[in-house]
Protein backbone atom coordinates (compact mmCIF):
# COMPACT_ATOMS: atom_id res chain seq x y z
CA UNK A 1 0.00 0.00 0.00
CA UNK A 2 1.13 3.16 -0.82
CA UNK A 3 1.76 5.87 2.16
CA UNK A 4 -1.16 8.41 2.99
CA UNK A 5 0.31 12.43 3.76
CA UNK A 6 -2.39 13.79 6.03
CA UNK A 7 -3.15 17.45 3.95
CA UNK A 8 -2.16 18.73 7.27
CA UNK A 9 0.88 16.87 7.74
CA UNK A 10 3.14 20.54 7.37
CA UNK A 11 2.03 22.02 10.46
CA UNK A 12 2.99 18.44 12.33
CA UNK A 13 -0.85 17.90 13.70
CA UNK A 14 -1.86 14.71 12.07
CA UNK A 15 -3.25 12.32 15.32
CA UNK A 16 -1.85 14.56 17.60
CA UNK A 17 -2.74 16.91 20.20
CA UNK A 18 -2.15 20.22 19.71
CA UNK A 19 -2.94 22.40 22.62
CA UNK A 20 -2.09 25.09 25.12
CA UNK A 21 0.13 23.41 27.25
CA UNK A 22 -1.49 23.81 30.87
CA UNK A 23 -4.90 24.97 30.22
CA UNK A 24 -6.91 23.50 27.45
CA UNK A 25 -9.44 26.12 26.37
CA UNK A 26 -9.29 25.32 22.92
CA UNK A 27 -7.16 22.16 21.15
CA UNK A 28 -7.63 20.72 18.05
CA UNK A 29 -7.04 17.33 16.15
CA UNK A 30 -7.07 16.35 13.10
CA UNK A 31 -9.33 12.92 11.87
CA UNK A 32 -7.08 12.12 9.22
CA UNK A 33 -8.21 9.56 6.79
CA UNK A 34 -11.56 9.04 7.17
CA UNK A 35 -13.55 7.32 4.48
CA UNK A 36 -15.92 10.47 2.87
CA UNK A 37 -18.91 9.35 0.72
CA UNK A 38 -20.91 11.89 -1.25
CA UNK A 39 -24.54 10.20 -1.49
CA UNK A 40 -27.38 11.30 -4.26
CA UNK A 41 -30.48 9.95 -4.33
CA UNK A 42 -34.16 10.29 -4.29
CA UNK A 43 -35.45 10.61 -0.73
CA UNK A 44 -39.11 9.86 -1.66
CA UNK A 45 -37.69 6.37 -2.55
CA UNK A 46 -37.89 4.41 0.46
CA UNK A 47 -36.33 1.38 -1.19
CA UNK A 48 -33.29 3.74 -1.22
CA UNK A 49 -33.54 5.11 2.47
CA UNK A 50 -34.06 1.48 3.08
CA UNK A 51 -31.30 0.07 1.92
CA UNK A 52 -29.02 3.38 3.89
CA UNK A 53 -30.83 2.17 7.13
CA UNK A 54 -30.00 -1.80 6.95
CA UNK A 55 -26.39 -1.44 6.19
CA UNK A 56 -25.35 1.82 8.01
CA UNK A 57 -28.29 1.63 10.79
CA UNK A 58 -29.43 5.51 10.12
CA UNK A 59 -32.29 7.11 8.96
CA UNK A 60 -31.07 9.39 6.46
CA UNK A 61 -31.82 13.02 8.13
CA UNK A 62 -34.25 14.62 5.52
CA UNK A 63 -34.71 17.54 8.01
CA UNK A 64 -32.20 20.24 6.75
CA UNK A 65 -28.76 20.68 8.84
CA UNK A 66 -29.25 17.70 10.81
CA UNK A 67 -26.89 14.72 11.18
CA UNK A 68 -27.60 11.02 11.83
CA UNK A 69 -25.44 8.35 13.64
CA UNK A 70 -25.10 5.05 13.81
CA UNK A 71 -22.02 3.40 15.83
CA UNK A 72 -18.65 4.84 13.77
CA UNK A 73 -20.89 5.88 10.68
CA UNK A 74 -22.62 9.22 10.22
CA UNK A 75 -24.64 10.79 7.37
CA UNK A 76 -24.93 14.60 7.17
CA UNK A 77 -27.87 16.12 5.53
CA UNK A 78 -26.08 18.50 2.56
CA UNK A 79 -28.77 19.19 0.00
CA UNK A 80 -32.45 17.71 -0.01
CA UNK A 81 -31.29 14.85 -2.06
CA UNK A 82 -27.59 14.67 -1.02
CA UNK A 83 -25.79 13.67 2.20
CA UNK A 84 -22.36 13.13 3.32
CA UNK A 85 -21.30 10.13 4.89
CA UNK A 86 -18.60 9.72 6.85
CA UNK A 87 -16.91 6.83 8.61
CA UNK A 88 -14.19 4.18 9.26
CA UNK A 89 -13.77 3.24 5.68
CA UNK A 90 -14.67 1.11 2.67
CA UNK A 91 -15.05 -2.33 4.75
CA UNK A 92 -18.53 -4.23 5.80
CA UNK A 93 -21.16 -3.31 5.80
CA UNK A 94 -20.49 -0.35 3.24
CA UNK A 95 -19.49 -2.90 0.69
CA UNK A 96 -22.88 -4.47 0.86
CA UNK A 97 -24.68 -0.70 0.82
CA UNK A 98 -22.93 -0.52 -2.62
CA UNK A 99 -24.20 -3.67 -3.51
CA UNK A 100 -27.78 -2.87 -2.77
CA UNK A 101 -27.49 0.78 -3.82
CA UNK A 102 -26.61 -0.67 -7.60
CA UNK A 103 -30.08 -1.73 -8.37
CA UNK A 104 -31.58 2.18 -7.93
CA UNK A 105 -30.73 5.57 -8.94
CA UNK A 106 -28.30 7.15 -6.88
CA UNK A 107 -25.03 8.86 -7.01
CA UNK A 108 -22.04 7.57 -4.57
CA UNK A 109 -18.91 9.73 -4.98
CA UNK A 110 -15.49 8.36 -2.78
CA UNK A 111 -14.40 11.56 -1.65
CA UNK A 112 -11.83 10.58 0.97
CA UNK A 113 -8.68 11.89 -0.75
CA UNK A 114 -10.18 15.33 -1.16
CA UNK A 115 -11.51 16.42 2.06
CA UNK A 116 -10.53 16.15 5.93
CA UNK A 117 -11.72 16.27 9.22
CA UNK A 118 -10.61 18.82 11.35
CA UNK A 119 -11.92 18.93 15.17
CA UNK A 120 -12.01 21.93 17.54
CA UNK A 121 -12.87 21.30 21.24
CA UNK A 122 -12.47 23.27 24.66
CA UNK A 123 -14.89 25.16 26.59
CA UNK A 124 -13.43 28.44 23.95
CA UNK A 125 -14.25 26.70 21.05
CA UNK A 126 -17.58 28.55 20.11
CA UNK A 127 -15.87 31.79 20.43
CA UNK A 128 -12.59 30.49 18.36
CA UNK A 129 -15.15 30.03 15.87
CA UNK A 130 -17.09 33.04 16.19
CA UNK A 131 -14.56 34.88 15.20
CA UNK A 132 -14.47 33.98 11.69
CA UNK A 133 -18.20 31.87 11.40
CA UNK A 134 -21.53 34.37 12.11
CA UNK A 135 -23.84 31.28 12.43
CA UNK A 136 -25.67 31.14 15.64
CA UNK A 137 -23.49 28.81 17.31
CA UNK A 138 -25.23 28.76 20.98
CA UNK A 139 -25.95 25.48 22.18
CA UNK A 140 -29.53 26.43 22.63
CA UNK A 141 -29.37 26.37 18.74
CA UNK A 142 -26.39 24.81 17.61
CA UNK A 143 -26.28 21.22 19.24
CA UNK A 144 -25.73 17.31 19.00
CA UNK A 145 -27.22 16.02 16.00
CA UNK A 146 -26.96 19.90 13.83
CA UNK A 147 -24.71 20.53 10.96
CA UNK A 148 -24.44 23.25 9.06
CA UNK A 149 -22.48 24.45 5.53
CA UNK A 150 -21.02 27.54 5.46
CA UNK A 151 -18.39 29.55 4.18
CA UNK A 152 -15.29 29.79 6.86
CA UNK A 153 -12.68 32.37 6.07
CA UNK A 154 -12.88 31.95 2.19
CA UNK A 155 -13.08 27.64 2.33
CA UNK A 156 -16.57 26.03 2.20
CA UNK A 157 -16.80 24.05 5.09
CA UNK A 158 -19.38 21.58 6.77
CA UNK A 159 -19.60 22.15 10.28
CA UNK A 160 -20.82 19.24 12.25
CA UNK A 161 -21.53 18.61 16.31
CA UNK A 162 -19.82 16.65 17.60
CA UNK A 163 -18.39 14.57 20.68
CA UNK A 164 -14.96 13.81 21.76
CA UNK A 165 -15.08 10.45 23.18
CA UNK A 166 -11.96 11.64 25.58
CA UNK A 167 -12.54 15.38 25.74
CA UNK A 168 -16.64 15.98 25.63
CA UNK A 169 -18.13 18.72 23.60
CA UNK A 170 -16.52 19.07 19.93
CA UNK A 171 -17.03 20.79 16.22
CA UNK A 172 -16.19 18.30 13.24
CA UNK A 173 -14.90 20.98 10.07
CA UNK A 174 -15.15 19.10 7.00
CA UNK A 175 -13.00 21.09 4.08
CA UNK A 176 -11.26 20.13 1.24
CA UNK A 177 -7.81 19.23 1.07
CA UNK A 178 -6.16 21.88 -0.35
CA UNK A 179 -8.04 24.57 2.42
CA UNK A 180 -7.14 22.67 5.04
CA UNK A 181 -3.71 23.89 5.87
CA UNK A 182 -4.97 27.18 5.54
CA UNK A 183 -7.67 27.06 7.86
CA UNK A 184 -6.40 25.37 10.65
CA UNK A 185 -3.61 28.39 10.35
CA UNK A 186 -6.67 30.98 10.48
CA UNK A 187 -8.13 29.07 13.41
CA UNK A 188 -4.83 28.35 15.40
CA UNK A 189 -4.10 32.09 15.08
CA UNK A 190 -7.54 32.93 16.15
CA UNK A 191 -7.32 30.66 18.95
CA UNK A 192 -4.44 32.75 20.31
CA UNK A 193 -6.99 35.29 22.06
CA UNK A 194 -8.11 31.99 24.08
CA UNK A 195 -4.61 31.09 25.33
CA UNK A 196 -4.15 28.36 22.43
CA UNK A 197 -0.50 27.92 22.11
CA UNK A 198 1.23 25.90 19.24
CA UNK A 199 3.63 23.66 20.75
CA UNK A 200 5.26 19.92 20.17
CA UNK A 201 4.02 17.23 21.67
CA UNK A 202 6.00 16.31 24.56
CA UNK A 203 8.07 13.28 23.70
CA UNK B 1 -24.53 43.06 3.61
CA UNK B 2 -27.81 41.10 2.70
CA UNK B 3 -29.05 38.26 4.90
CA UNK B 4 -30.97 35.66 2.68
CA UNK B 5 -33.39 33.27 3.97
CA UNK B 6 -32.15 30.17 2.08
CA UNK B 7 -35.17 27.91 1.45
CA UNK B 8 -33.04 25.27 2.91
CA UNK B 9 -30.74 26.25 5.22
CA UNK B 10 -31.98 29.33 6.33
CA UNK B 11 -30.89 32.77 6.51
CA UNK B 12 -27.67 33.32 6.01
CA UNK B 13 -25.01 36.21 4.89
CA UNK B 14 -25.20 36.97 1.02
CA UNK B 15 -21.68 35.48 1.15
CA UNK B 16 -22.86 32.08 0.83
CA UNK B 17 -24.87 33.01 -2.29
CA UNK B 18 -24.45 33.89 -6.47
CA UNK B 19 -27.19 36.51 -7.90
CA UNK B 20 -28.27 34.16 -10.63
CA UNK B 21 -30.01 37.53 -12.45
CA UNK B 22 -33.24 38.03 -13.72
CA UNK B 23 -35.56 35.26 -12.72
CA UNK B 24 -38.58 33.52 -14.61
CA UNK B 25 -37.01 33.82 -18.12
CA UNK B 26 -38.67 30.93 -20.19
CA UNK B 27 -36.20 29.45 -23.11
CA UNK B 28 -37.99 29.28 -26.31
CA UNK B 29 -39.66 26.34 -27.20
CA UNK B 30 -38.31 26.69 -31.08
CA UNK B 31 -35.05 29.30 -31.02
CA UNK B 32 -34.42 27.98 -34.45
CA UNK B 33 -37.73 29.74 -35.63
CA UNK B 34 -36.19 32.89 -34.15
CA UNK B 35 -35.28 36.12 -35.84
CA UNK B 36 -31.16 36.95 -34.76
CA UNK B 37 -33.01 40.23 -32.99
CA UNK B 38 -35.94 37.89 -31.06
CA UNK B 39 -32.85 35.44 -30.20
CA UNK B 40 -30.57 38.53 -29.09
CA UNK B 41 -33.07 39.87 -26.83
CA UNK B 42 -34.19 36.44 -25.35
CA UNK B 43 -30.42 36.46 -24.52
CA UNK B 44 -29.37 39.92 -23.45
CA UNK B 45 -32.42 41.68 -22.74
CA UNK B 46 -33.16 41.83 -19.27
CA UNK B 47 -35.50 43.69 -17.16
CA UNK B 48 -34.05 47.04 -15.37
CA UNK B 49 -36.96 46.98 -12.89
CA UNK B 50 -36.78 49.45 -9.81
CA UNK B 51 -38.93 48.18 -6.90
CA UNK B 52 -39.47 44.49 -6.29
CA UNK B 53 -37.64 42.36 -8.64
CA UNK B 54 -37.43 38.38 -9.04
CA UNK B 55 -34.31 36.87 -9.54
CA UNK B 56 -32.46 33.94 -9.30
CA UNK B 57 -30.18 32.99 -6.55
CA UNK B 58 -28.05 30.06 -5.74
CA UNK B 59 -26.36 29.26 -1.76
CA UNK B 60 -23.54 27.97 -3.68
CA UNK B 61 -21.81 28.28 -0.08
CA UNK B 62 -24.09 25.84 1.68
CA UNK B 63 -26.72 23.46 0.35
CA UNK B 64 -25.76 24.57 -3.52
CA UNK B 65 -29.29 24.66 -4.96
CA UNK B 66 -30.88 27.48 -6.48
CA UNK B 67 -34.15 29.26 -5.51
CA UNK B 68 -35.76 32.56 -6.68
CA UNK B 69 -36.01 35.58 -4.39
CA UNK B 70 -38.05 39.13 -4.59
CA UNK B 71 -35.43 41.65 -4.23
CA UNK B 72 -36.63 45.81 -4.04
CA UNK B 73 -34.11 47.24 -5.89
CA UNK B 74 -34.50 50.57 -4.47
CA UNK B 75 -34.15 49.69 -0.49
CA UNK B 76 -33.10 45.86 -1.42
CA UNK B 77 -35.24 44.81 1.02
CA UNK B 78 -36.19 40.81 0.31
CA UNK B 79 -39.93 40.91 -0.07
CA UNK B 80 -40.12 36.17 -1.10
CA UNK B 81 -38.33 33.63 -1.46
CA UNK B 82 -39.35 30.68 -3.39
CA UNK B 83 -38.57 27.61 -5.15
CA UNK B 84 -37.72 27.01 -8.47
CA UNK B 85 -40.87 25.98 -10.35
CA UNK B 86 -43.06 27.89 -8.02
CA UNK B 87 -44.99 31.07 -9.12
CA UNK B 88 -43.98 34.41 -7.50
CA UNK B 89 -46.28 35.44 -4.99
CA UNK B 90 -49.11 37.63 -6.48
CA UNK B 91 -48.81 40.93 -5.55
CA UNK B 92 -45.10 40.93 -6.69
CA UNK B 93 -44.39 40.70 -10.76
Amino acid sequence: MTSRFSPLSEIKTPQRQLGASDRLDCWFQEQAFRAHFNLRGDPQNSDFLQAVKEQLGFDLPLVPNTVSVAGRWRGCWLAPDEWLLLGPGRSEPFETLVGDLSAMHHSLVDLSGGQTVIRIGGPAWRDVLGSACTLDLHPRVFEAGHCAQTVLTHSNVLMIHAHDDARGEALDIVVRRSFADDLLRWLIDAATEVGFELHRPRT
Amino acid sequence: MLQIDCPWCGPRDQDEFQCGGEAHIVRPADPEALSDVQWADYLFNRANTKGAHAEQWCHSGGCRRWFNVVRDTVSYQIADVYLVGDSPPKENP
